[in-house]
């Protein structure tokens, strides 16, 4: 059997993945892997495999995280499952906020409203979570969190470095030819149907 | 025989928070770069580095106690930094949740505003 610590890993990993693949390439073509891979992950982290008992082999493997035991996976897989349900309310309900707005047609009320309960049920399940309540109350915690942006600043500048200096070695392309006639009447066409709302 | 000292910074720590931020990034940027591979793309510079940062201290704390480590150590390692990073970024949810829904306000009582390119395309 899996151990689960490395089950939740993997299905981490897959979502992650699916994230990158769903994002990638144009628009009109995104990679049709990942909806199936989020899903395959999505599962991997809600079903978790039992702890090891005392006398499986994985029992022992928990050197270094301590809370690698049966209440440890109990409390993962809720926080887990707490975060799925309420972040993904969340992104529906703005989904639906932006759907019934003014931005991409006429107005809609009633789809206005779902997508503002959708967000007021995830506000409701944050105010009742004790998680938070403990975390924000906590100084200990607070400094935690502001270190860790921190730290995501650091690395993000970094890796803008490491970016910057593999471009600035790339061997750079000659000029591209301007747009012939075809070409220039296709873009405007594009961006016509594209910003104009016509079919 | 090699041997890292994580005690200076325990991981209750805030340096140790800064290095579990930069190896989940890192971690995230290396599987981003790995899957979405294509050959107009040269990640092989941002990859190894990427792989540097997010394996190096996985490989460190694993040999911090005997010197020794195997792959069970290090996956186990990575599941306690992946899941500490986005436990943190979930504790960080009220706040996003905040900025999202003023943004929200703003796009429920937004009106569209002629696009400037339109125009241009039918002079």
């Amino acid at each position: 059997m899996v151990f689960w610590v490395n089950q939740a890993l993997l299905s981490f990993t897959l979502l992650i993945a699916a994230f990158s693949m769903w994002r990638m390439g144009p628009a009109f073509k995104r990679s049709k892997f990942a909806g199936p891979i989020a899903l395959l992950g999505l599962a991997g982290l809600i079903f978790l495999p039992e702890q090891p008992l005392y006398f499986e082999s994985d029992y022992h493997r928990c050197e270094f995280v301590s809370f690698c035991n049966e209440d440890g996976r109990e409390s993962y897989l809720k926080v887990v499952t707490w975060s799925l349900i309420s972040i993904s309310t969340a992104l529906i309900g703005c989904y639906t906020i932006i759907r019934g707005s003014r931005i991409y047609a006429e107005r809609n009320p009633p789809v206005l409203a779902i997508g503002w309960f959708l967000l007021g049920i995830s506000w409701w399940s944050i105010s009742r979570s004790k998680w938070f309540e403990e975390a924000y109350t906590r100084l200990d915690v607070l400094a935690w969190m502001v270190c860790f942006i921190f730290g995501t600043a650091g690395t993000l500048y970094l890796l803008f470095r490491i970016i910057k200096f593999t471009e600035n070695i790339t061997p750079k392309d000659p000029p591209i030819e301007p747009l012939n006639d075809n070409e220039r009447r296709l873009v405007t066409e594009m961006i016509r149907r594209n910003l104009g709302g016509e079919s | 025989m090699f041997g890292f000292d994580f005690s200076i910074a325990g991981i209750g720590s805030l340096g140790a928070m800064m290095l579990i931020a930069m190896v989940f990034i890192c971690y995230c940027f290396a599987i981003h770069l790995i899957v979405t591979w294509n050959p107009y793309h040269r990640p092989a510079i941002p990859l190894v580095f990427s792989l540097i940062l997010s394996i190096g201290p996985m490989l460190a704390m694993s040999m911090e106690k005997d010197g020794n480590t195997s792959l069970a150590e290090i996956l186990e390692i990575a599941f306690l930094f992946t899941s500490l990073g986005v436990g943190v970024i979930v504790l960080w949810m009220p706040i996003i949740l905040a900025f999202i829904t003023f943004q929200m306000l703003i796009v429920s009582r937004k009106s569209p505003t002629e696009d400037p390119l339109l125009e241009m395309l039918e002079n």
